[in-house]
């Protein structure tokens, strides 16, 4: 497998206000994630998964260290590229689903096409395509507000994967889901994910869907260490 | 990108969960247009009336005292101008008299009075309406002349009441003045040459040929220190409502971008760069501001047009919004709001971005 995504020595400090020196969240981490690969990264609540995740998909700069995308570091790219390189490649699902509320579920799918300029009639197809494929086409016009948690997560992962990114990064997709309906996003997750080749970053606590990836790795005092596959 | 359609999505449509706020917004910015163009317009209508009657009718705009008429004609050339004398003297009827202004003015003259019969050139007087119940057809005027010591009668004539006149300047004016033909003026008293528009060119070139000159401001030297002190109190207070409407600007640009902070980190995280991001949110503002600004100016219009006709101000029934005054006005507040929001969405982006990890 080729590789994808590469974290170079990445230290993540944040200064403490009222107080002098720095809170350091992810110091001299290593990672690489490859084509195609699912790997899932766990840790205790405030180990900072999620700002490892944000670093790892060009949301925010690391403090000491590089981001590598295909082998070519990202800490240069203007904004403008950095947006483009985000809208083409990487597609996102959060444990919130951050949908756009004032859209209806098909806009919200058909929205990163819309970003890179595809025409609307075809971003919309593609969009109902999608949302066909996870169950929800009786939901189109539906807003956000009107779905059920999984739904949203649903119209969320359709959202990530309709510009056919090379990564989807993924931040506890099932942190506020049932059982059940947590069930049903991690087989689509990994499913669809599997199907179209992409490669997946996760964040969860859910040592069974962490177990279910290619790799899992811990976030632990600072460090990242990878773990046995079970 | 379509910039354009999230920007619509999310100023007015009908999905858009905060169209509240939006509504609530545009109000404000229609009630903010609507003071500051009717406050303008009053003032400044009533300012420019009195300035205009002042200068048409109590005074001119220039006047030289002269007897060399043809000589300041040929120096004033094709500005217009007019030739008037003034007299005190007593109007008088059996059981009353009262002190006025005799005007004897030339029938080239053509501002300012409002009469049914203007006919200065028989020899009846213009009088006031004031004066209707008062006087018969006939008046009696006695001529003063004003000594050092005392004043003096000059003269007694009957006069006919040709017509009556009235001015914007009210009663407090027209009760004073009785106007006459140029012709019956007696040849003793001083000629003023009364020249029409303010040129300092021609102004200064009177002086320069010694001829003693008296501008309308000097010559209602009083009156015009006090508005233009009012004209300085009236900028100080709009300046202070144009600070009001700023704070209101900045104020709902924090409020619109803090509602929709979710949803402009989840724009960016989808691949919008900042720069779109925040021109989206710039003119869903503009949009918002624009239509306020809009409704403000046609409520003006509405105000000022009907309000006078409906509470009987016959004075105010000519106003008018000022619609260079408003369109500057909103212009500015719309790029003003451009501005607020651009920044803003900038600002919320890079300090709220772990809204997307909550």
């Amino acid at each position: 497998m080729s590789n994808l995504l590469q974290l170079d020595k990445i230290e993540k400090a944040f200064s403490c206000p009222n107080k002098t020196g720095h809170l350091v969240i992810l110091d001299n981490i290593d990672f690489v994630l490859n084509k195609g690969e699912a790997v899932a990264i766990q840790g205790k609540s405030g180990s900072g998964k999620s700002t490892f995740l944000s670093i790892a998909a060009l949301l925010e700069p690391p403090t000491v260290g590089r981001v590598l995308y295909h082998g070519e570091p990202c800490e240069k790219l203007s904004d403008k590229a950095l947006a483009k390189l985000r809208s083409n490649s990487m597609g996102f699902v959060f444990q919130n689903s951050y949908l756009l509320e004032d859209f209806s579920a098909l806009e919200n799918v058909a929205f990163p096409l819309l970003i890179k300029g595809e025409k609307k009639a075809v971003a919309m197809a593609k969009a109902k395509e999608l949302l066909a494929e996870v169950g929800l086409d009786e939901r189109f016009e539906h807003r956000p507000s009107e779905l059920s948690g999984g739904e949203r997560q649903r119209v969320a992962i359709s959202r990530a994967m309709i510009a056919r990114p090379e990564i989807i990064f993924a931040d506890e997709p099932t942190g506020a889901l049932d059982e059940e309906s947590a069930s049903l996003i991690e087989d689509l997750l990994l499913s669809v994910t599997k199907t179209h080749g992409q490669a997946l970053l996760l964040v969860t606590h859910n040592p069974l869907f962490a177990a279910r990836c290619d790799k899992t790795y811990r976030l632990e005092n600072k460090k990242l260490r990878e773990m046995e596959v079970l | 990108m379509r910039l354009f359609y999230i920007a619509k999505r999310y100023a007015f449509s009908s999905s858009n969960r905060h169209r509240a706020k939006s509504v609530r917004i545009a109000l404000g910015m229609m009630i903010s247009t609507l003071a500051l163009i009717v406050t303008i317009s009053v003032m400044d209508f009533l300012q420019n009336s009195r300035f205009t009657s002042l200068r048409e009718v109590k005074s001119f705009d220039l006047v030289v005292q002269s007897e060399e008429i043809e000589e300041v004609k040929a120096i004033v050339g094709e500005t217009p101008c007019f030739i008037y004398k003034e007299m005190p003297a007593l109007l008088v009827t059996d059981t009353q008299s009262k002190a006025v202004m005799v005007r004897y003015i030339d029938e080239s003259y053509q501002g300012g009075l409002y009469s049914s019969s203007l006919n200065l050139v028989n020899d009846g007087a213009l009088i006031s309406p004031y004066y209707m119940n008062s006087f018969s057809d006939n008046v009696k005027l006695v001529y003063l002349d004003q000594g050092k010591v005392a004043t003096r009668t000059l003269k007694t004539q009957n006069l006919e009441i040709e017509g009556y006149y009235r001015t914007k300047l009210g009663s407090d004016f027209d009760s004073l003045y009785i106007f006459l033909p140029l012709t019956m003026a007696p040849s003793l008293l001083k000629t003023q040459i009364a020249v029409l528009g303010e040129d300092t060119n021609l102004h200064s070139k009177l002086i320069k040929a010694g001829y003693k000159t008296t501008t309308w401001q000097e010559a209602e030297s009083s009156l015009y220190q006090a508005m233009m002190v009012e004209k300085w109190m009236m900028i100080i207070i709009l300046s202070m409502l144009f600070i009001i409407i700023l704070v209101q600007i900045n104020t709902n640009s924090r409020l619109f971008i803090e509602a929709k902070k979710g949803e402009i980190a989840t724009l960016w995280s989808l691949g919008l760069t900042l720069r779109d991001c925040a021109l989206s949110f710039a003119l869903s503002g503009a949009f918002v501001t624009a239509l306020g600004c809009l409704l403000g100016i046609l409520l003006s219009y509405l105000v000022l047009h009907f309000v006078p006709t409906l509470l009987s101000l016959p004075l105010f029934t000519s106003l008018a919004p000022d619609l260079k005054l408003a369109s500057a006005f909103s212009v500015g507040a719309i790029l003003l709001s451009a501005a607020f929001y651009y920044c803003k969405t900038k600002r919320i982006l890079k300090t709220s971005l772990e809204i997307l990890y909550e």
